[in-house]
């Protein structure tokens, strides 16, 4: 019984005293961050996108992610762009924006903030005869 | 707007196996005529794709169905 009460002084007059005992393995230590967390989708499979027009993605869910990059290939150096579609439902677009304006370069990239649960991506073919486009999504956390 | 079919988005376009064999015989013309070059070092789905729709204006398919017809009357590996 005895003990018990000097453990529980002890213990109070720690607190009072503002003596804390800090173990190693409960300090934290500041390091730098290793890694993040990243997902990739392929969203076109090398489609063929018809003489000025277009192709969409599904909708992929964003849920857990900030950021989100494109990548798109283009068989051939003529105009194209990409185009984002941000849904609240993954059914409907909500909101619309170009990410990739036009130009001829085969090989594009870009990058967004998340915006909405759910992105697709659309690719714009502004040629006179078809392509054949691969695009990638990479979500960022 | 309609939705698309493939070749326009992905998946596997409907053909039938004299179209099937037809794809798979130029694709295997197309894959042993490859030369490895610096911009081009792998013959990979976009290059196989975009290489037999150069050559078949028209007619074009997408990678979903030239996996599909690469792969048709293998026998499944074990």
């Amino acid at each position: 019984m005895s003990n018990m009460f000097e453990r529980f002084r002890n213990k109070w007059h720690q607190s009072i005293k503002g003596f804390v005992t800090i173990l190693a393995s409960e300090i934290a230590v500041p390091i730098d961050v290793q890694a993040h967390y990243a997902k990739t989708i392929q969203t076109h499979n090398a489609v063929s996108v018809g003489a000025s027009g277009n192709s969409n993605s599904s909708y992929i869910d964003c849920d857990g992610f900030d950021k989100v990059a494109f990548t798109v290939l283009n068989d051939a150096a003529t105009n194209s762009s990409v185009e984002t579609h941000w849904s609240n439902d993954g059914i409907n677009a909500h909101g619309a924006e170009t990410l990739i304006v036009q130009s001829t370069s085969p090989n594009k990239v870009g990058i967004s903030d998340i915006k909405a649960r759910y992105v697709r991506v659309q690719l714009k073919n502004a040629d006179t005869v078809a392509h054949t486009m691969s695009a990638w999504v990479y979500l960022k956390a | 707007m309609t939705f698309k079919n493939p070749p326009e988005v992905n998946g596997i376009m409907q053909l039938n196996e004299q179209q099937i064999l037809a794809i798979q015989t130029e694709l295997q013309q197309i894959e042993d005529a490859f030369v490895p070059t610096e911009e081009q070092p792998v013959c990979d789905i976009q290059y196989l794709t975009a290489t037999y729709n150069k050559q078949n204006v028209g007619n074009e398919i997408n990678g979903d169905t030239m996996i599909y017809c690469r792969a048709y009357g293998l026998e499944p590996e074990v």
